[in-house]
């Protein structure tokens, strides 16, 4: 290493160099005066700045920083959305009664004078009595909701429509 | 979480762990502070620009890069600029620092000097050093107190500054003949 080198003996001083570079450069300073005086001084200069000790900052600086965060939000809990339970009841209060109604309708067929003749019918006899309460019911329920959809239709979107 | 690692930590605070964060801060909170106290003469200044420091570490832990995992030049390089920033908006930067800004400290980190004498003389030899480093540009000043005080290696300096090690290591070749020159009279 020629001993002009500063750089290598400040990387020296610093404990910067591999253990092979330190090896080779402290065999230099063996021989080398400038090189020595040079690290003397880098001693030298470290003691004196060594004086100028740490300080500590003020404790509350901590909770000063907290201060000026925003506060920490809760975790949003990840739940289902809550189900009002009145509209649960109410459907199920009228598959039910739906279901009565087509038990008590089904019940009754048998006196209208139309059923001898019709409960020959293949259908009639595949549905059976209860089952073709319910097609009915299912029909006549289309029905009268396709019937009223444009009613509907119309008077929920009046404002839209302009009329 | 004591044990944890810097970027550990991080990656709590990312999800806005107050606990981690404060870890964090008791592990930084000296060399911060003692670093901008040095760099811009002020305790006042260093306590506010500390403060400031690690709200912006708060706010900006979205852009600490995990991957790399350096935590320590990432916080310097905050501090570094903002210590900067401020001393350009107060224009100190091309008049240098006010040395009288450093009394000696009232009560000094310095378990041995229990003796009046002492103390007072350490006292001396503290001001005498700060107002020499405050004679110093603020590039050569930062070097001196990036390489000596804060113990970092030439490459994590050059890394933040982003400044060649070459150009580093001579400036603060420069800094020191400066300090000499100036430490003179009390016999260095």
């Amino acid at each position: 290493m020629p001993h002009e080198n500063k750089d290598e003996l400040l990387r020296l001083f610093y404990r910067e160099a591999a253990p092979p570079e330190e090896q080779k450069a402290r065999q230099h300073f063996a021989a080398c005066e400038d090189c020595r005086e040079y690290m003397r001084f880098l001693t030298q200069m470290n003691s004196t700045l060594n004086r100028w000790q740490d300080e500590k900052p003020l404790p509350e600086t901590f909770d000063r920083i907290l201060a000026g965060i925003p506060p920490e939000r809760p975790q949003a809990i990840h739940a289902w959305p809550a189900v009002s339970a009145r509209p649960i009841f109410t459907i199920a209060f009228a598959l039910v009664f739906i279901v009565l109604l087509i038990y008590f309708v089904q019940s009754r067929i048998s006196m209208f004078p139309f059923w001898t003749s019709w409960s020959q019918h293949w259908i009639i006899q595949t549905l059976g009595s209860f089952g073709f309460v319910a097609v009915a019911f299912l029909a006549l329920g289309t029905f009268i909701t396709l019937s009223l959809a444009p009613i509907l239709y119309f008077e929920l979107n009046k404002r839209a429509l302009r009329i | 979480m004591e044990k944890s690692t810097d970027a550990e930590l991080m990656d709590m605070v990312l999800r806005k762990n107050t606990r981690a964060y404060k870890v964090l801060y008791a592990r930084y909170e000296m060399r911060i502070y003692n670093f901008i106290v040095r760099y811009t003469g002020s305790r006042d200044l260093a306590q506010d620009l500390l403060q400031e420091t690690f709200t912006r570490v708060w706010f900006a832990a979205h852009s600490f890069n995990q991957a790399s995992g350096n935590f320590k030049g990432w916080l310097y390089t905050i501090a570094l600029n903002i210590a900067r920033s401020e001393l350009a908006k107060k224009r100190y930067a091309y008049h240098y620092l006010e040395v009288s800004e450093i009394p000696a400290s009232d009560e000094p980190a310095n378990p041995r000097a229990e003796e009046p004498d002492t103390e007072l003389e350490h006292a001396d030899l503290q001001d005498t050093v700060a107002k020499a480093l405050g004679q110093l540009s603020p590039l050569l000043r930062e070097i001196v107190i990036l390489k000596h005080y804060q113990q970092l290696k030439f490459s994590e300096i050059a890394e933040m500054t982003q400044t060649p090690e070459g150009t580093l290591k001579a400036r603060f070749h420069r800094a020191l003949a400066q300090l000499k020159e100036l430490l003179e009279p009390m016999e260095f």
